[in-house]
């Protein structure tokens, strides 16, 4: 098994650092059997431009327990970190960019900071998102988080942006912080979990002709299934979701969807 | 493995032949013999630990022998939260078949009907043995119907799970459980001066057996009076009754019983390897004799078809030494 360390080289002062690069080429597979110096030479895309990787990233290669990819430095203008991830583990240190761990197979990524637009959604023209594996992200997320999930585990700790599950249709998200507009839309299937559901049921109080036809009124639900997981973060995220009486929602109703978001009822949802 | 398992040393008559006694109790110089089965663990779990019994008394009910019940299946252990799937108390059940075919349509209609329907329960796959599809057997993959297209699918940990609604809220299911080789049959026959000695003896046995893994006794209370012989008079009959212990036919047919000798009962068990269940039986047998060596338990024998059917042999020398 091999270690991959890629350290961002020098940003700091540097005005002739890329704006945007797509790393989606750094993947396990490409790298597999591969020497440092082929690494060096793999083709990324920097502001448009293919560059070697050796030229924005150092890389070291060491014997390891599992196939591990870590990444490290300043990393919230790389896109595309662990797409189509599929096996081992990948590891961000640092804020992402987005497009993390879009179209992801398998494995475990773990991001230490925030994670751009598009986690887990489809990688370039595919039709599907994520499609298994885990994702943890200690910071918060971007938009359109698990567009078109398939499977798999995504746990945020703290925010996500908008649009989060979107027109999923399988797997489970799970957040521990608060949600922006447009959730569930166009769920197929899956589970998306809340900590926090304020926002989400102050949206809803808002516009209830529009939550009508999108959720389906909240049950008392008995969420069992929790207690399979036995991911860390994830029983950091539903710690208080044992504690308080647990709802769930179908959605989205306005397309047939039968996914489900599941919330605790505090005092700030029941008065909000 | 086409060779007969038996432990070493047993190819020597004079060891083989020599009389052993335990706390006087006879022990006879023969052997068990086994077969191969076909075998799986499930686990059931529940709110509490009453339905997690009422839903494997129901799913072990009618699993003795394969004679007739086609499927031998018994409680092996209970199991505390932090042994369960899913943190709640359960109890592991292993189960035995003589074909896979006959393996997988007994667990899933046993579990279809002795656990889905029992309140706040779920149902997992006990062993961890990564075997192929075809040698798995249908749990959730079948059951998960019952919901009719509400059925939830969670892969975790490279596991499927089913969430299944029903009344008191999701019947939580695996998909399949491995099905590995085991051994099914291997015995010992307690031969007492009367019914209440053998009685005792037999319940001493079993008491010492019930904390052993891997390991089962299937008969009620682990433990059957009417030890068979294969084949009968009768056409239709595959077994009948072991004339050869039974004490009412002595001086009618080729009794092996003594005078004196007036109760037998019989412990047969189901095992995942041959250590189990040697393991159990020693540990029976002396648990039989230092009960009941000086209160009725006169011998200690085994039944076995000649070594002709089974290549398991539990020689009772070699399991005891």
């Amino acid at each position: 098994m091999t270690r991959w360390h890629l350290q961002r080289r020098g940003t700091v002062g540097n005005d002739s650092a890329p704006l945007s690069i797509d790393a989606s080429n750094i993947r396990r597979r490409r790298m597999a059997d591969k020497s440092a110096a082929q690494i060096n030479e793999l083709t990324i895309t920097a502001d448009g431009r293919p560059v070697g990787l050796g030229e924005l990233f150092q890389v070291t290669i060491d014997e390891s327990e599992t196939d591990q990819i870590v990444v490290e430095g300043q990393l919230d203008r790389v896109h595309g970190l662990a797409a189509m991830h599929d096996h081992g583990d990948f590891e961000i240190i640092g804020s992402a960019g987005h497009y993390t761990a879009c179209g992801m197979t398998g494995g475990r990524v773990r991001v230490q900071g925030d994670a751009g637009d598009y986690v887990a959604a489809p990688c370039g023209t595919r039709r599907s998102g994520m499609s298994g594996g885990v994702i943890e992200i200690h910071g918060g997320a971007g938009n359109y988080v698990g567009h078109r999930m398939r499977r798999g585990t995504l746990m945020i700790r703290g925010s996500a942006g908008t649009m989060l599950g979107a027109s999923m249709v399988a797997g489970t998200i799970c957040v521990g912080g608060a949600t922006g507009d447009g959730l569930a839309v166009g769920m197929k299937r899956g589970s998306v979990i809340l900590a926090d559901a304020t926002n989400v049921v102050r949206q809803a109080d808002q516009d209830e002709d529009g939550a009508k036809r999108r959720f389906s009124s909240p049950i008392r639900f008995d969420p069992a299934f929790f207690s399979l997981y036995r991911e860390p973060m994830f029983q950091e995220i539903t710690q208080m979701l044992r504690r308080l009486p647990v709802f769930r929602t179908r959605a989205d109703r306005h397309v047939g969807g039968l996914g489900e978001v599941i919330f605790a009822a505090t005092a700030e949802t029941a008065l909000s | 493995m086409n060779e007969e398992t038996k432990p070493p040393g047993t190819d020597n008559p004079t060891d083989a032949n020599r009389p052993v006694e335990i706390n006087g109790v006879r022990i006879e110089a023969t052997f068990a013999e086994a077969f191969d089965m076909k075998a799986t663990r499930v686990i059931i779990t529940a709110m509490d630990e009453i339905w997690a019994e009422h839903a494997a008394s129901a799913m072990s009910g009618f699993g003795t022998s394969v004679i007739d019940c086609k499927l031998e299946i018994d409680i092996e252990r209970r199991l505390s939260p932090s042994e369960t799937p899913d943190g709640r108390p359960g109890i592991a059940l292993l189960a035995f078949a003589m074909s896979g075919g006959d393996l997988e349509k007994q667990i899933t209609r046993r579990a279809g009907q002795c656990v889905l329907t029992c309140p706040t329960t779920a149902l997992f796959a006990g062993l961890t043995d990564d075997v192929p599809r075809d040698k798995r057997i249908a749990l959730g993959k079948t059951l998960r119907f019952f919901g009719d297209g509400n059925q939830i699918s969670k892969v975790i940990d490279g596991k499927r799970f089913w969430r299944i609604p029903v009344m008191d809220g999701e019947f939580i299911c695996q998909h399949d459980a491995p099905r590995v080789s085991g051994i099914g049959g291997g015995n010992f026959l307690l031969v007492a001066r009367d019914l209440h000695a053998a009685s005792r003896a037999a319940r001493a046995a079993i008491g010492a057996i019930d904390p052993i893994p891997d390991v089962i006794t299937p008969f009620p209370g682990g433990v059957t009076r009417s030890g068979s012989k294969v084949g009968s008079k009768y056409k239709s009959m595959i077994a009948s009754t072991n004339d050869a212990y039974c004490p009412a036919l002595r001086g009618i047919t080729d009794s092996q019983l003594a005078d004196g000798e007036n109760a037998v009962l019989e412990v047969v068990l189901d095992g995942l390897s041959f250590d189990a269940i040697a393991e159990a039986m020693r540990t029976g047998i002396r648990a039989a004799c230092s009960s009941c060596g000086e209160h009725g338990l006169v011998a200690v024998t085994a039944g076995n078809y000649g070594g002709k059917l089974g290549r398991h042999h539990f020689h009772l020398h070699e399991v005891l030494s």
